[in-house]
């Protein structure tokens, strides 16, 4: 009988108001789990009130388990009477900052597994969840993939939280707003979106919302699974949202009117919409002197453009328009060809994929190996590779121009790969032809790249001083980025325009 | 959207399509370093026996490592009825194919250019996208054109770069020879405006025992055909005529006592500019050069203080009288002997005044051997270097 | 198509409006057009070193015909010429005039696409088969054409730029090899000469921006389609003529006369300190990007005009249809170079239907129009 009640209530998915049927169907919803501890409390100064609470073990903190629930229900005096204990419980007498009161089921399981006490009682068909969080997190360190010379060093760990700390202790208004939701149906992580009310773009921002309903995954582990549901162009190797690790920048981005996406579990941030130009940007251009990083946003600029053309253009001058090269230059690039037996193609795509493979053991490497290993690999296996004639010099040389030109611009890392390929494709059949058929058809894709509905280009002819002083090449149309904001070498310019109409 | 199996299928059998039509179709004009012979330079002769061209074809030697000393170079030759056939021809023995596109020379030996006329040879090279169209075109003064190419160099080991690197920097060192690209003188040779054709010549001399090749002067063409030669130092006075001349030297024999003397002055030429303009009555042309030089006194091979004033004017004066004697021999030579105007008088008419210039075209050659030519020279000079 | 005022829901979910272009990028497409070809094929004519007055009459003439086509826009503002065209003369007449201007806009493309692919073959691939180049160079603007204008007037102005910056170039660093008096003496050709030049050149490429007619639905109505055109034809020719001057200025007549695309071989002479030389790679590279953009632009309206047509609705298929049509057109129309420098002289007379006799019949159609609707409201 018990039994069919439970089932009853199951399928209700609310609970019942005795305790020992809420406690059974607990034990069924976690047959097989051994961490669910349960404790039975007893006031003791009425001792008809019996609690029980449910704790997940390693998630809770012991401390607070004890002297702000256990401690406060055994002794506390206050008069209950059967039915009306909830909200007296939660005003009177349990002292944890947050309380939440629920007869929904799946909200305690959800927060059971997250670190919270469950409390029932009694008598009560609603159970009280009690926030005992203490789980353990990293400890706040410098994000290695990001790191600057000068500026906050401080980077996201995986606790949604405390992320959200710090990014909110950095913008010090109540305009900043935060709401959750959750995905994956079987992890229901918690994701959190945060914009600044004033500034966002309204259209993107109920994009997103519109965007977010369609995910439907099993479980969501980092923000990456988010970004390839909700990102546009699906198939383009471009990213079209940006992430980081860094509260700073994403505080930046916010004040510009973007969107950040925080995903429980996760240190990398989601920020969109996202401008190609941000491929290019860091966080240290606002940090340093910006002499120094205009060079270095040009510098940025031109290795991306030469790690996708120098082996194709290579390739060109080589086989089909040798006249491009001075007589010098060509005697002695042929002194170095005569005798390698591959013609220059397969040599170029050789060479690439291997220094990609050096590079990629360097990474995985514990380090000390790594270094040497890659070192090693780059040198020796170049330098006897010239030495045997298998691969000419001058190929080293343009896929070492190539390699580290690459490492310049991390987040186009994934692009760039294929581009180069296709590009030593188009190059090797049709020659200088087939480099700038090749180009073309880049540069269209990128300019059809859309983020949220906002071209990721805008177009030259639009561009306004202040906007060409801002970004390097190119300056966003969009309007919310026309507000003066540090993202460049000048100091802020925000003005008092700042209630405008963001509709 | 790509969801679904035959959506994949299409992808797939699209790729594949793309994939072999540029795999298998090869890359048709792929050509690798290794396949190239690089041509420095072309030596053009006319095979007396069988009447066909023959080709001495200079290209680079790149076989060695580059530690041996520079880039060697070698002699191909080649035979055919006209010159694109003997270029292929020469691929009967040749693994690699001609690689035309930094040639810098073509030598036509004088035979050919007195007898048949240069411009069906230069056809080929400016109608050939390969070639370039700033490569010099000389005449050799020796028997064959293919002695020049199989001479030495002093400098290089290949001969036709360094006849061209002479070439390039004569007008501002020498002033012996005429330095042009080939596409002006094939617009000089199709060209209206009764323009004579003037190219380098080259000559083999003796160098230490051994033979090298030499500037010598330049050519002189009545259309397409060699008419003659004009001397290093003649060709110097024909330059400034043409106002090509940057650089240089000029000597001139000074005598306090007005002997006849051999040549002991010295001027080092700076700048020079030359304005030409005419003057028509109806009747007669007259046609003056206007040359400003600036000098610098280089050597004094007398005793004489150059530093003071009377003496430097003494020495324009003579400068100037000599100058404008020597100039008047030359002028005099081409038009009695040539007769064609190498000087661009006519294209100096037919730009300022057309009118004129469609009346007097029809005779223009024997018209101007008739022409009235005033030299006004003028010389400044700037300094006497170190010494005094 | 996308009607004046409709929002539609694209693929990627944002309510959008009509993609529209602004001035600044309309007048850079037309000016980018009009470099295109003509750069590459010369405009000398036969008129030596006159050929620049040719050009500036040309541009003149192209004007005067450049406001019937801005007076059109003006009339029936964000509206293309197809629709103009049903809408002025109803359905049967309409659609034949869409046929019509299709079909030249194909033809065009082909003619351009022609062009390129021998330039490629001549100078550079040799032995590649033609075909394959011209398939490289439609899928390039096929996918171009099926980005959209927006994305079509973005590269243009990224590609004008790139060819403004190439032109100053080349023009500064010939100035070794200028010969500043091959422009005299001026006017040595009859007028009557100069004007048929003019003429050629009106029809290639000045009044080719009819086509600019089907795009006109994407310029602003408070856009002035007047100074659209004018500027555009103004910047076009300029660059035109410092082309074309600086080719005469290096290669002298003869050798402009004879050479068949005198931009590459005058790029080749131009050699500064041995550093700059060599540098014909960099007008190869100009004549290509004004070469897609031309095709593009002519795709474009082909494409719009084939949907308007029949009513269906823009996607890869109707993209790849016509860019074979031109495919098809481009290869079968000449068998050699020569036969496509002669086509110059009939191309004058066939273009003048759809250069004139269309566009002032729909201008004369438009101006009664609006008049009628003046009255009656």
């Amino acid at each position: 009988m018990l039994n069919k009640s439970s089932e009853e209530n199951k399928t209700t998915n609310v609970l019942s108001s005795s305790l020992e049927e809420n406690i059974d169907e607990v034990k069924n919803i976690f047959v097989d789990d051994a961490t669910i501890g349960m404790r039975w409390i007893t006031n003791c100064h009425n001792t008809t009130l019996k609690y029980c609470i449910v704790q997940n073990d390693g998630l809770v903190s012991a401390a607070i388990i004890n002297e702000n629930i256990i401690k406060p229900l055994m002794l506390s005096k206050v008069s209950l009477n059967k039915g009306q204990q909830i909200d007296i419980l939660i005003h009177q007498v349990i002292s944890t900052n947050q309380i939440k009161k629920t007869n929904q089921w799946q909200e305690i399981i959800e927060a059971v597994t997250y670190g919270d006490t469950i409390l029932f009682v009694d008598g009560e068909a609603e159970a009280l969840l009690l926030n005992s969080k203490g789980f353990n997190t990293r400890a706040i360190a410098e994000p290695s993939g990001e790191r600057i010379l000068s500026g906050p060093r401080e980077g996201f760990c995986e606790a949604l939280m405390i992320n959200l700390s710090m990014v909110k202790r950095r913008i010090r208004n109540n305009e900043l707003k935060i709401k959750f939701q959750s995905f994956g149906v079987r992890t229901h992580t918690q994701i959190c979106i945060c914009y600044i009310d004033s500034v966002v773009n309204k259209k993107v921002l109920a994009e997103l919302y519109r965007r977010l309903e369609t995910i439907d995954i099993d479980g969501v582990l980092d923000s990456n699974y988010i970004t390839e549901f909700i990102r546009d162009s699906k198939l383009s190797p471009f990213p079209t949202t940006g992430y980081t690790e860094r509260p700073d920048v994403v505080v930046g981005k916010l004040l510009e009117g973007r969107i950040a996406l925080f995903v429980d579990g996760s240190p990398v941030v989601l920020t969109l919409p996202y401008l190609f130009i941000e491929n290019f940007q860091s966080n240290e251009d606002y940090y340093l002197s910006y002499y120094y990083t205009s060079f270095e946003r040009f510098l940025r600029f031109w290795g991306f453009i030469l790690s996708i053309t120098v082996p194709a253009f290579y390739i060109v001058i080589v086989a089909f328009n040798q006249e491009v090269l001075p007589t010098t230059l060509l005697t002695n690039i042929v002194r170095e060809r005569t005798g390698v037996p591959l013609p220059a193609v397969i040599e170029a795509i050789v060479m690439l994929i291997l220094f990609d493979i050096l590079k990629e053991t360097g990474i995985r490497l514990p380090t000390g190996i790594g270094q040497a290993l890659s070192i090693v690999g780059a040198l020796v296996v170049g330098q006897s590779a010239v030495s045997a004639k298998l691969v000419a010099a001058p190929m080293l040389i343009v896929v070492a121009i190539t390699a580290i030109t690459g490492l310049l611009v991390p987040k186009l890392n994934a692009p760039v790969i294929y581009i180069r390929m296709m590009l030593i494709a188009m190059s090797a059949t049709l020659g200088l032809l087939g480099f700038i058929a090749g180009i073309s058809i880049i540069m269209t894709h990128i300019l059809n790249l859309h983020s949220f509905g906002i071209p990721q280009m805008v177009s030259l002819d639009n561009l306004k001083y202040q906007e060409v002083k801002d970004t390097f090449v190119r300056g966003p149309w969009w309007k919310m980025i026309d507000r003066p904001s540090a993202l460049t070498k000048n100091k802020t310019r925000l003005s008092g325009d700042d209630r405008g109409d963001n509709d | 959207m790509l969801t679904g199996v035959i959506a994949i299928k299409r992808l797939f059998s699209i790729l594949l399509i793309i994939s072999l039509c540029l795999l298998l179709s090869g890359c048709w004009n792929y050509q690798g370093l290794n396949k190239i012979s690089i041509v420095s330079g072309v030596a053009i002769d006319r095979n007396v026996d069988n009447h066909n061209y023959q080709l001495t074809i200079e290209v680079f030697d790149l076989s060695g490592s580059g530690k041996e000393g520079g880039t060697k170079s070698q002699i191909v030759e080649a035979e055919g009825a006209t010159i694109y056939d003997a270029v292929r021809n020469a691929k009967k023995r040749l693994t690699k194919k001609l690689y035309f596109s930094d040639m810098q020379l073509v030598v036509i030996s004088n035979q050919i250019a007195r007898e048949e006329g240069i411009q069906p040879i230069l056809d080929w090279f400016m109608r050939n996208e390969k070639p370039r169209e700033t490569f010099a075109t000389v005449i050799s003064q020796e028997k064959t054109a293919k002695e020049i190419l199989t001479a030495s160099g002093v400098d290089h080991k290949i001969v036709a770069e360094e006849i061209e690197k002479i070439l390039d920097a004569d007008n501002r060192t020498t002033a012996s020879t005429k330095n042009i690209d080939t596409y002006k003188a094939m617009n000089i040779l199709q060209g209206k405006e009764g323009n004579a054709l003037v190219l380098p010549a080259v000559h083999c001399t003796s160098n230490q025992d051994k033979k090298v090749v030499e500037v010598n002067g330049c050519a002189i063409f009545k259309g397409d055909r060699l008419l003659g030669y004009l001397s290093p130092e003649e060709t110097r006075y024909y330059l400034f005529a043409v106002d090509e001349i940057e650089g240089g030297i000029l000597t001139f024999p000074f005598n306090e006592k007005n002997q006849d003397t051999q040549d002991n002055l010295t001027f080092e030429i700076f700048k020079n500019k030359t304005k030409r303009s005419y003057s028509y009555d109806g009747n007669r042309l007259k046609v003056f050069f206007d040359i400003k030089t600036t000098v610098a006194l280089g050597e004094v091979g007398i005793d004489i203080d150059v530093s003071k004033k009377d003496n430097i004017e003494k020495i324009k004066t003579v400068a100037v009288t000599v100058f404008s004697d020597r100039l008047q021999t030359v002028i005099k030579k081409v038009q009695t002997e040539f007769g064609c105007d190498v000087f661009e008088i006519g294209t100096m008419i037919s730009k300022k005044d057309p009118a004129l210039w469609s009346q007097l075209k029809e005779n223009w050659n024997i018209y101007f051997q008739g022409i009235d030519v005033e030299v006004r020279p003028e010389f400044e000079i700037i300094n006497t270097a170190l010494t005094k | 198509m996308i009607k004046q005022g409709e929002v539609v829901t694209n693929e990627r979910g944002i309510v959008m409006q009509k993609e529209m272009i602004s001035m600044r990028q309309a007048i850079c497409m037309i000016t980018l057009f009009l470099f295109g070809n003509s750069a590459l094929m010369g405009m000398g004519s036969g008129m030596g070193q006159d050929a620049w007055i040719a050009i500036v009459i040309g541009a003149v003439l192209g004007s005067l015909i450049s406001l019937v086509y801005a007076r059109v826009i003006r009339l029936f503002p964000e509206r293309n010429l197809y629709d103009i065209a049903q809408a002025i003369f109803g359905k049967i007449i309409g659609k034949l005039i869409i046929v019509l201007m299709t079909w030249y806009a194909i033809h065009l493309a082909a003619l351009v696409l022609r062009n390129y692919s021998e330039f490629i073959q001549i100078v550079a691939l040799e032995e590649t088969p033609q075909l394959a180049m011209m398939i490289v160079m439609l899928l390039i603007t096929g996918y171009m054409a099926f980005s959209g204008i927006e994305v079509l007037s973005k590269w243009v102005v990224i590609a004008i730029v790139l060819v403004f910056m190439v032109v100053l170039f080349t023009v500064v660093l010939s100035i070794k090899q200028v010969t500043l008096t091959n422009i005299l003496p001026v006017m040595t050709h009859d007028f009557a000469a100069v004007g048929s030049a003019s003429l050629k050149l009106f029809a290639f490429p000045f009044a080719e921006t009819v086509i600019f007619l089907a795009l006109a639905d994407s310029i602003k109505k408070s856009d002035n389609p007047y100074k659209i055109y004018l500027y555009g034809i103004f910047i076009g020719a300029m660059i035109l003529i410092v082309t074309f001057l600086r080719n005469l200025m290096i290669l002298g007549v003869p050798t402009l006369e004879k050479a068949y695309f005198p931009s590459y071989t005058a790029a080749r002479i131009i050699n500064i300190g041995e550093l700059f030389s060599r540098i014909e790679i960099t007008i190869f590279y100009n004549l290509i990007l004004g070469g897609i953009a031309k095709i593009s632009i002519c795709l474009f309206a082909a494409i719009k005009g084939t949907e308007i047509l029949f009513n269906i609705k823009s996607n890869k298929k109707i993209v790849f249809f016509i860019s074979f049509i031109i495919l098809l057109v481009s290869r079968y129309q000449y068998n050699s170079v020569m036969e496509m420098i002669k086509f110059i002289d009939i191309y004058q007379v066939y273009a003048v239907p759809f250069q004139i006799v269309i566009p002032v019949l729909v201008w004369i159609g438009a101006e009664i129009k609006t008049r009628k609707k003046r009255k009656t409201t």
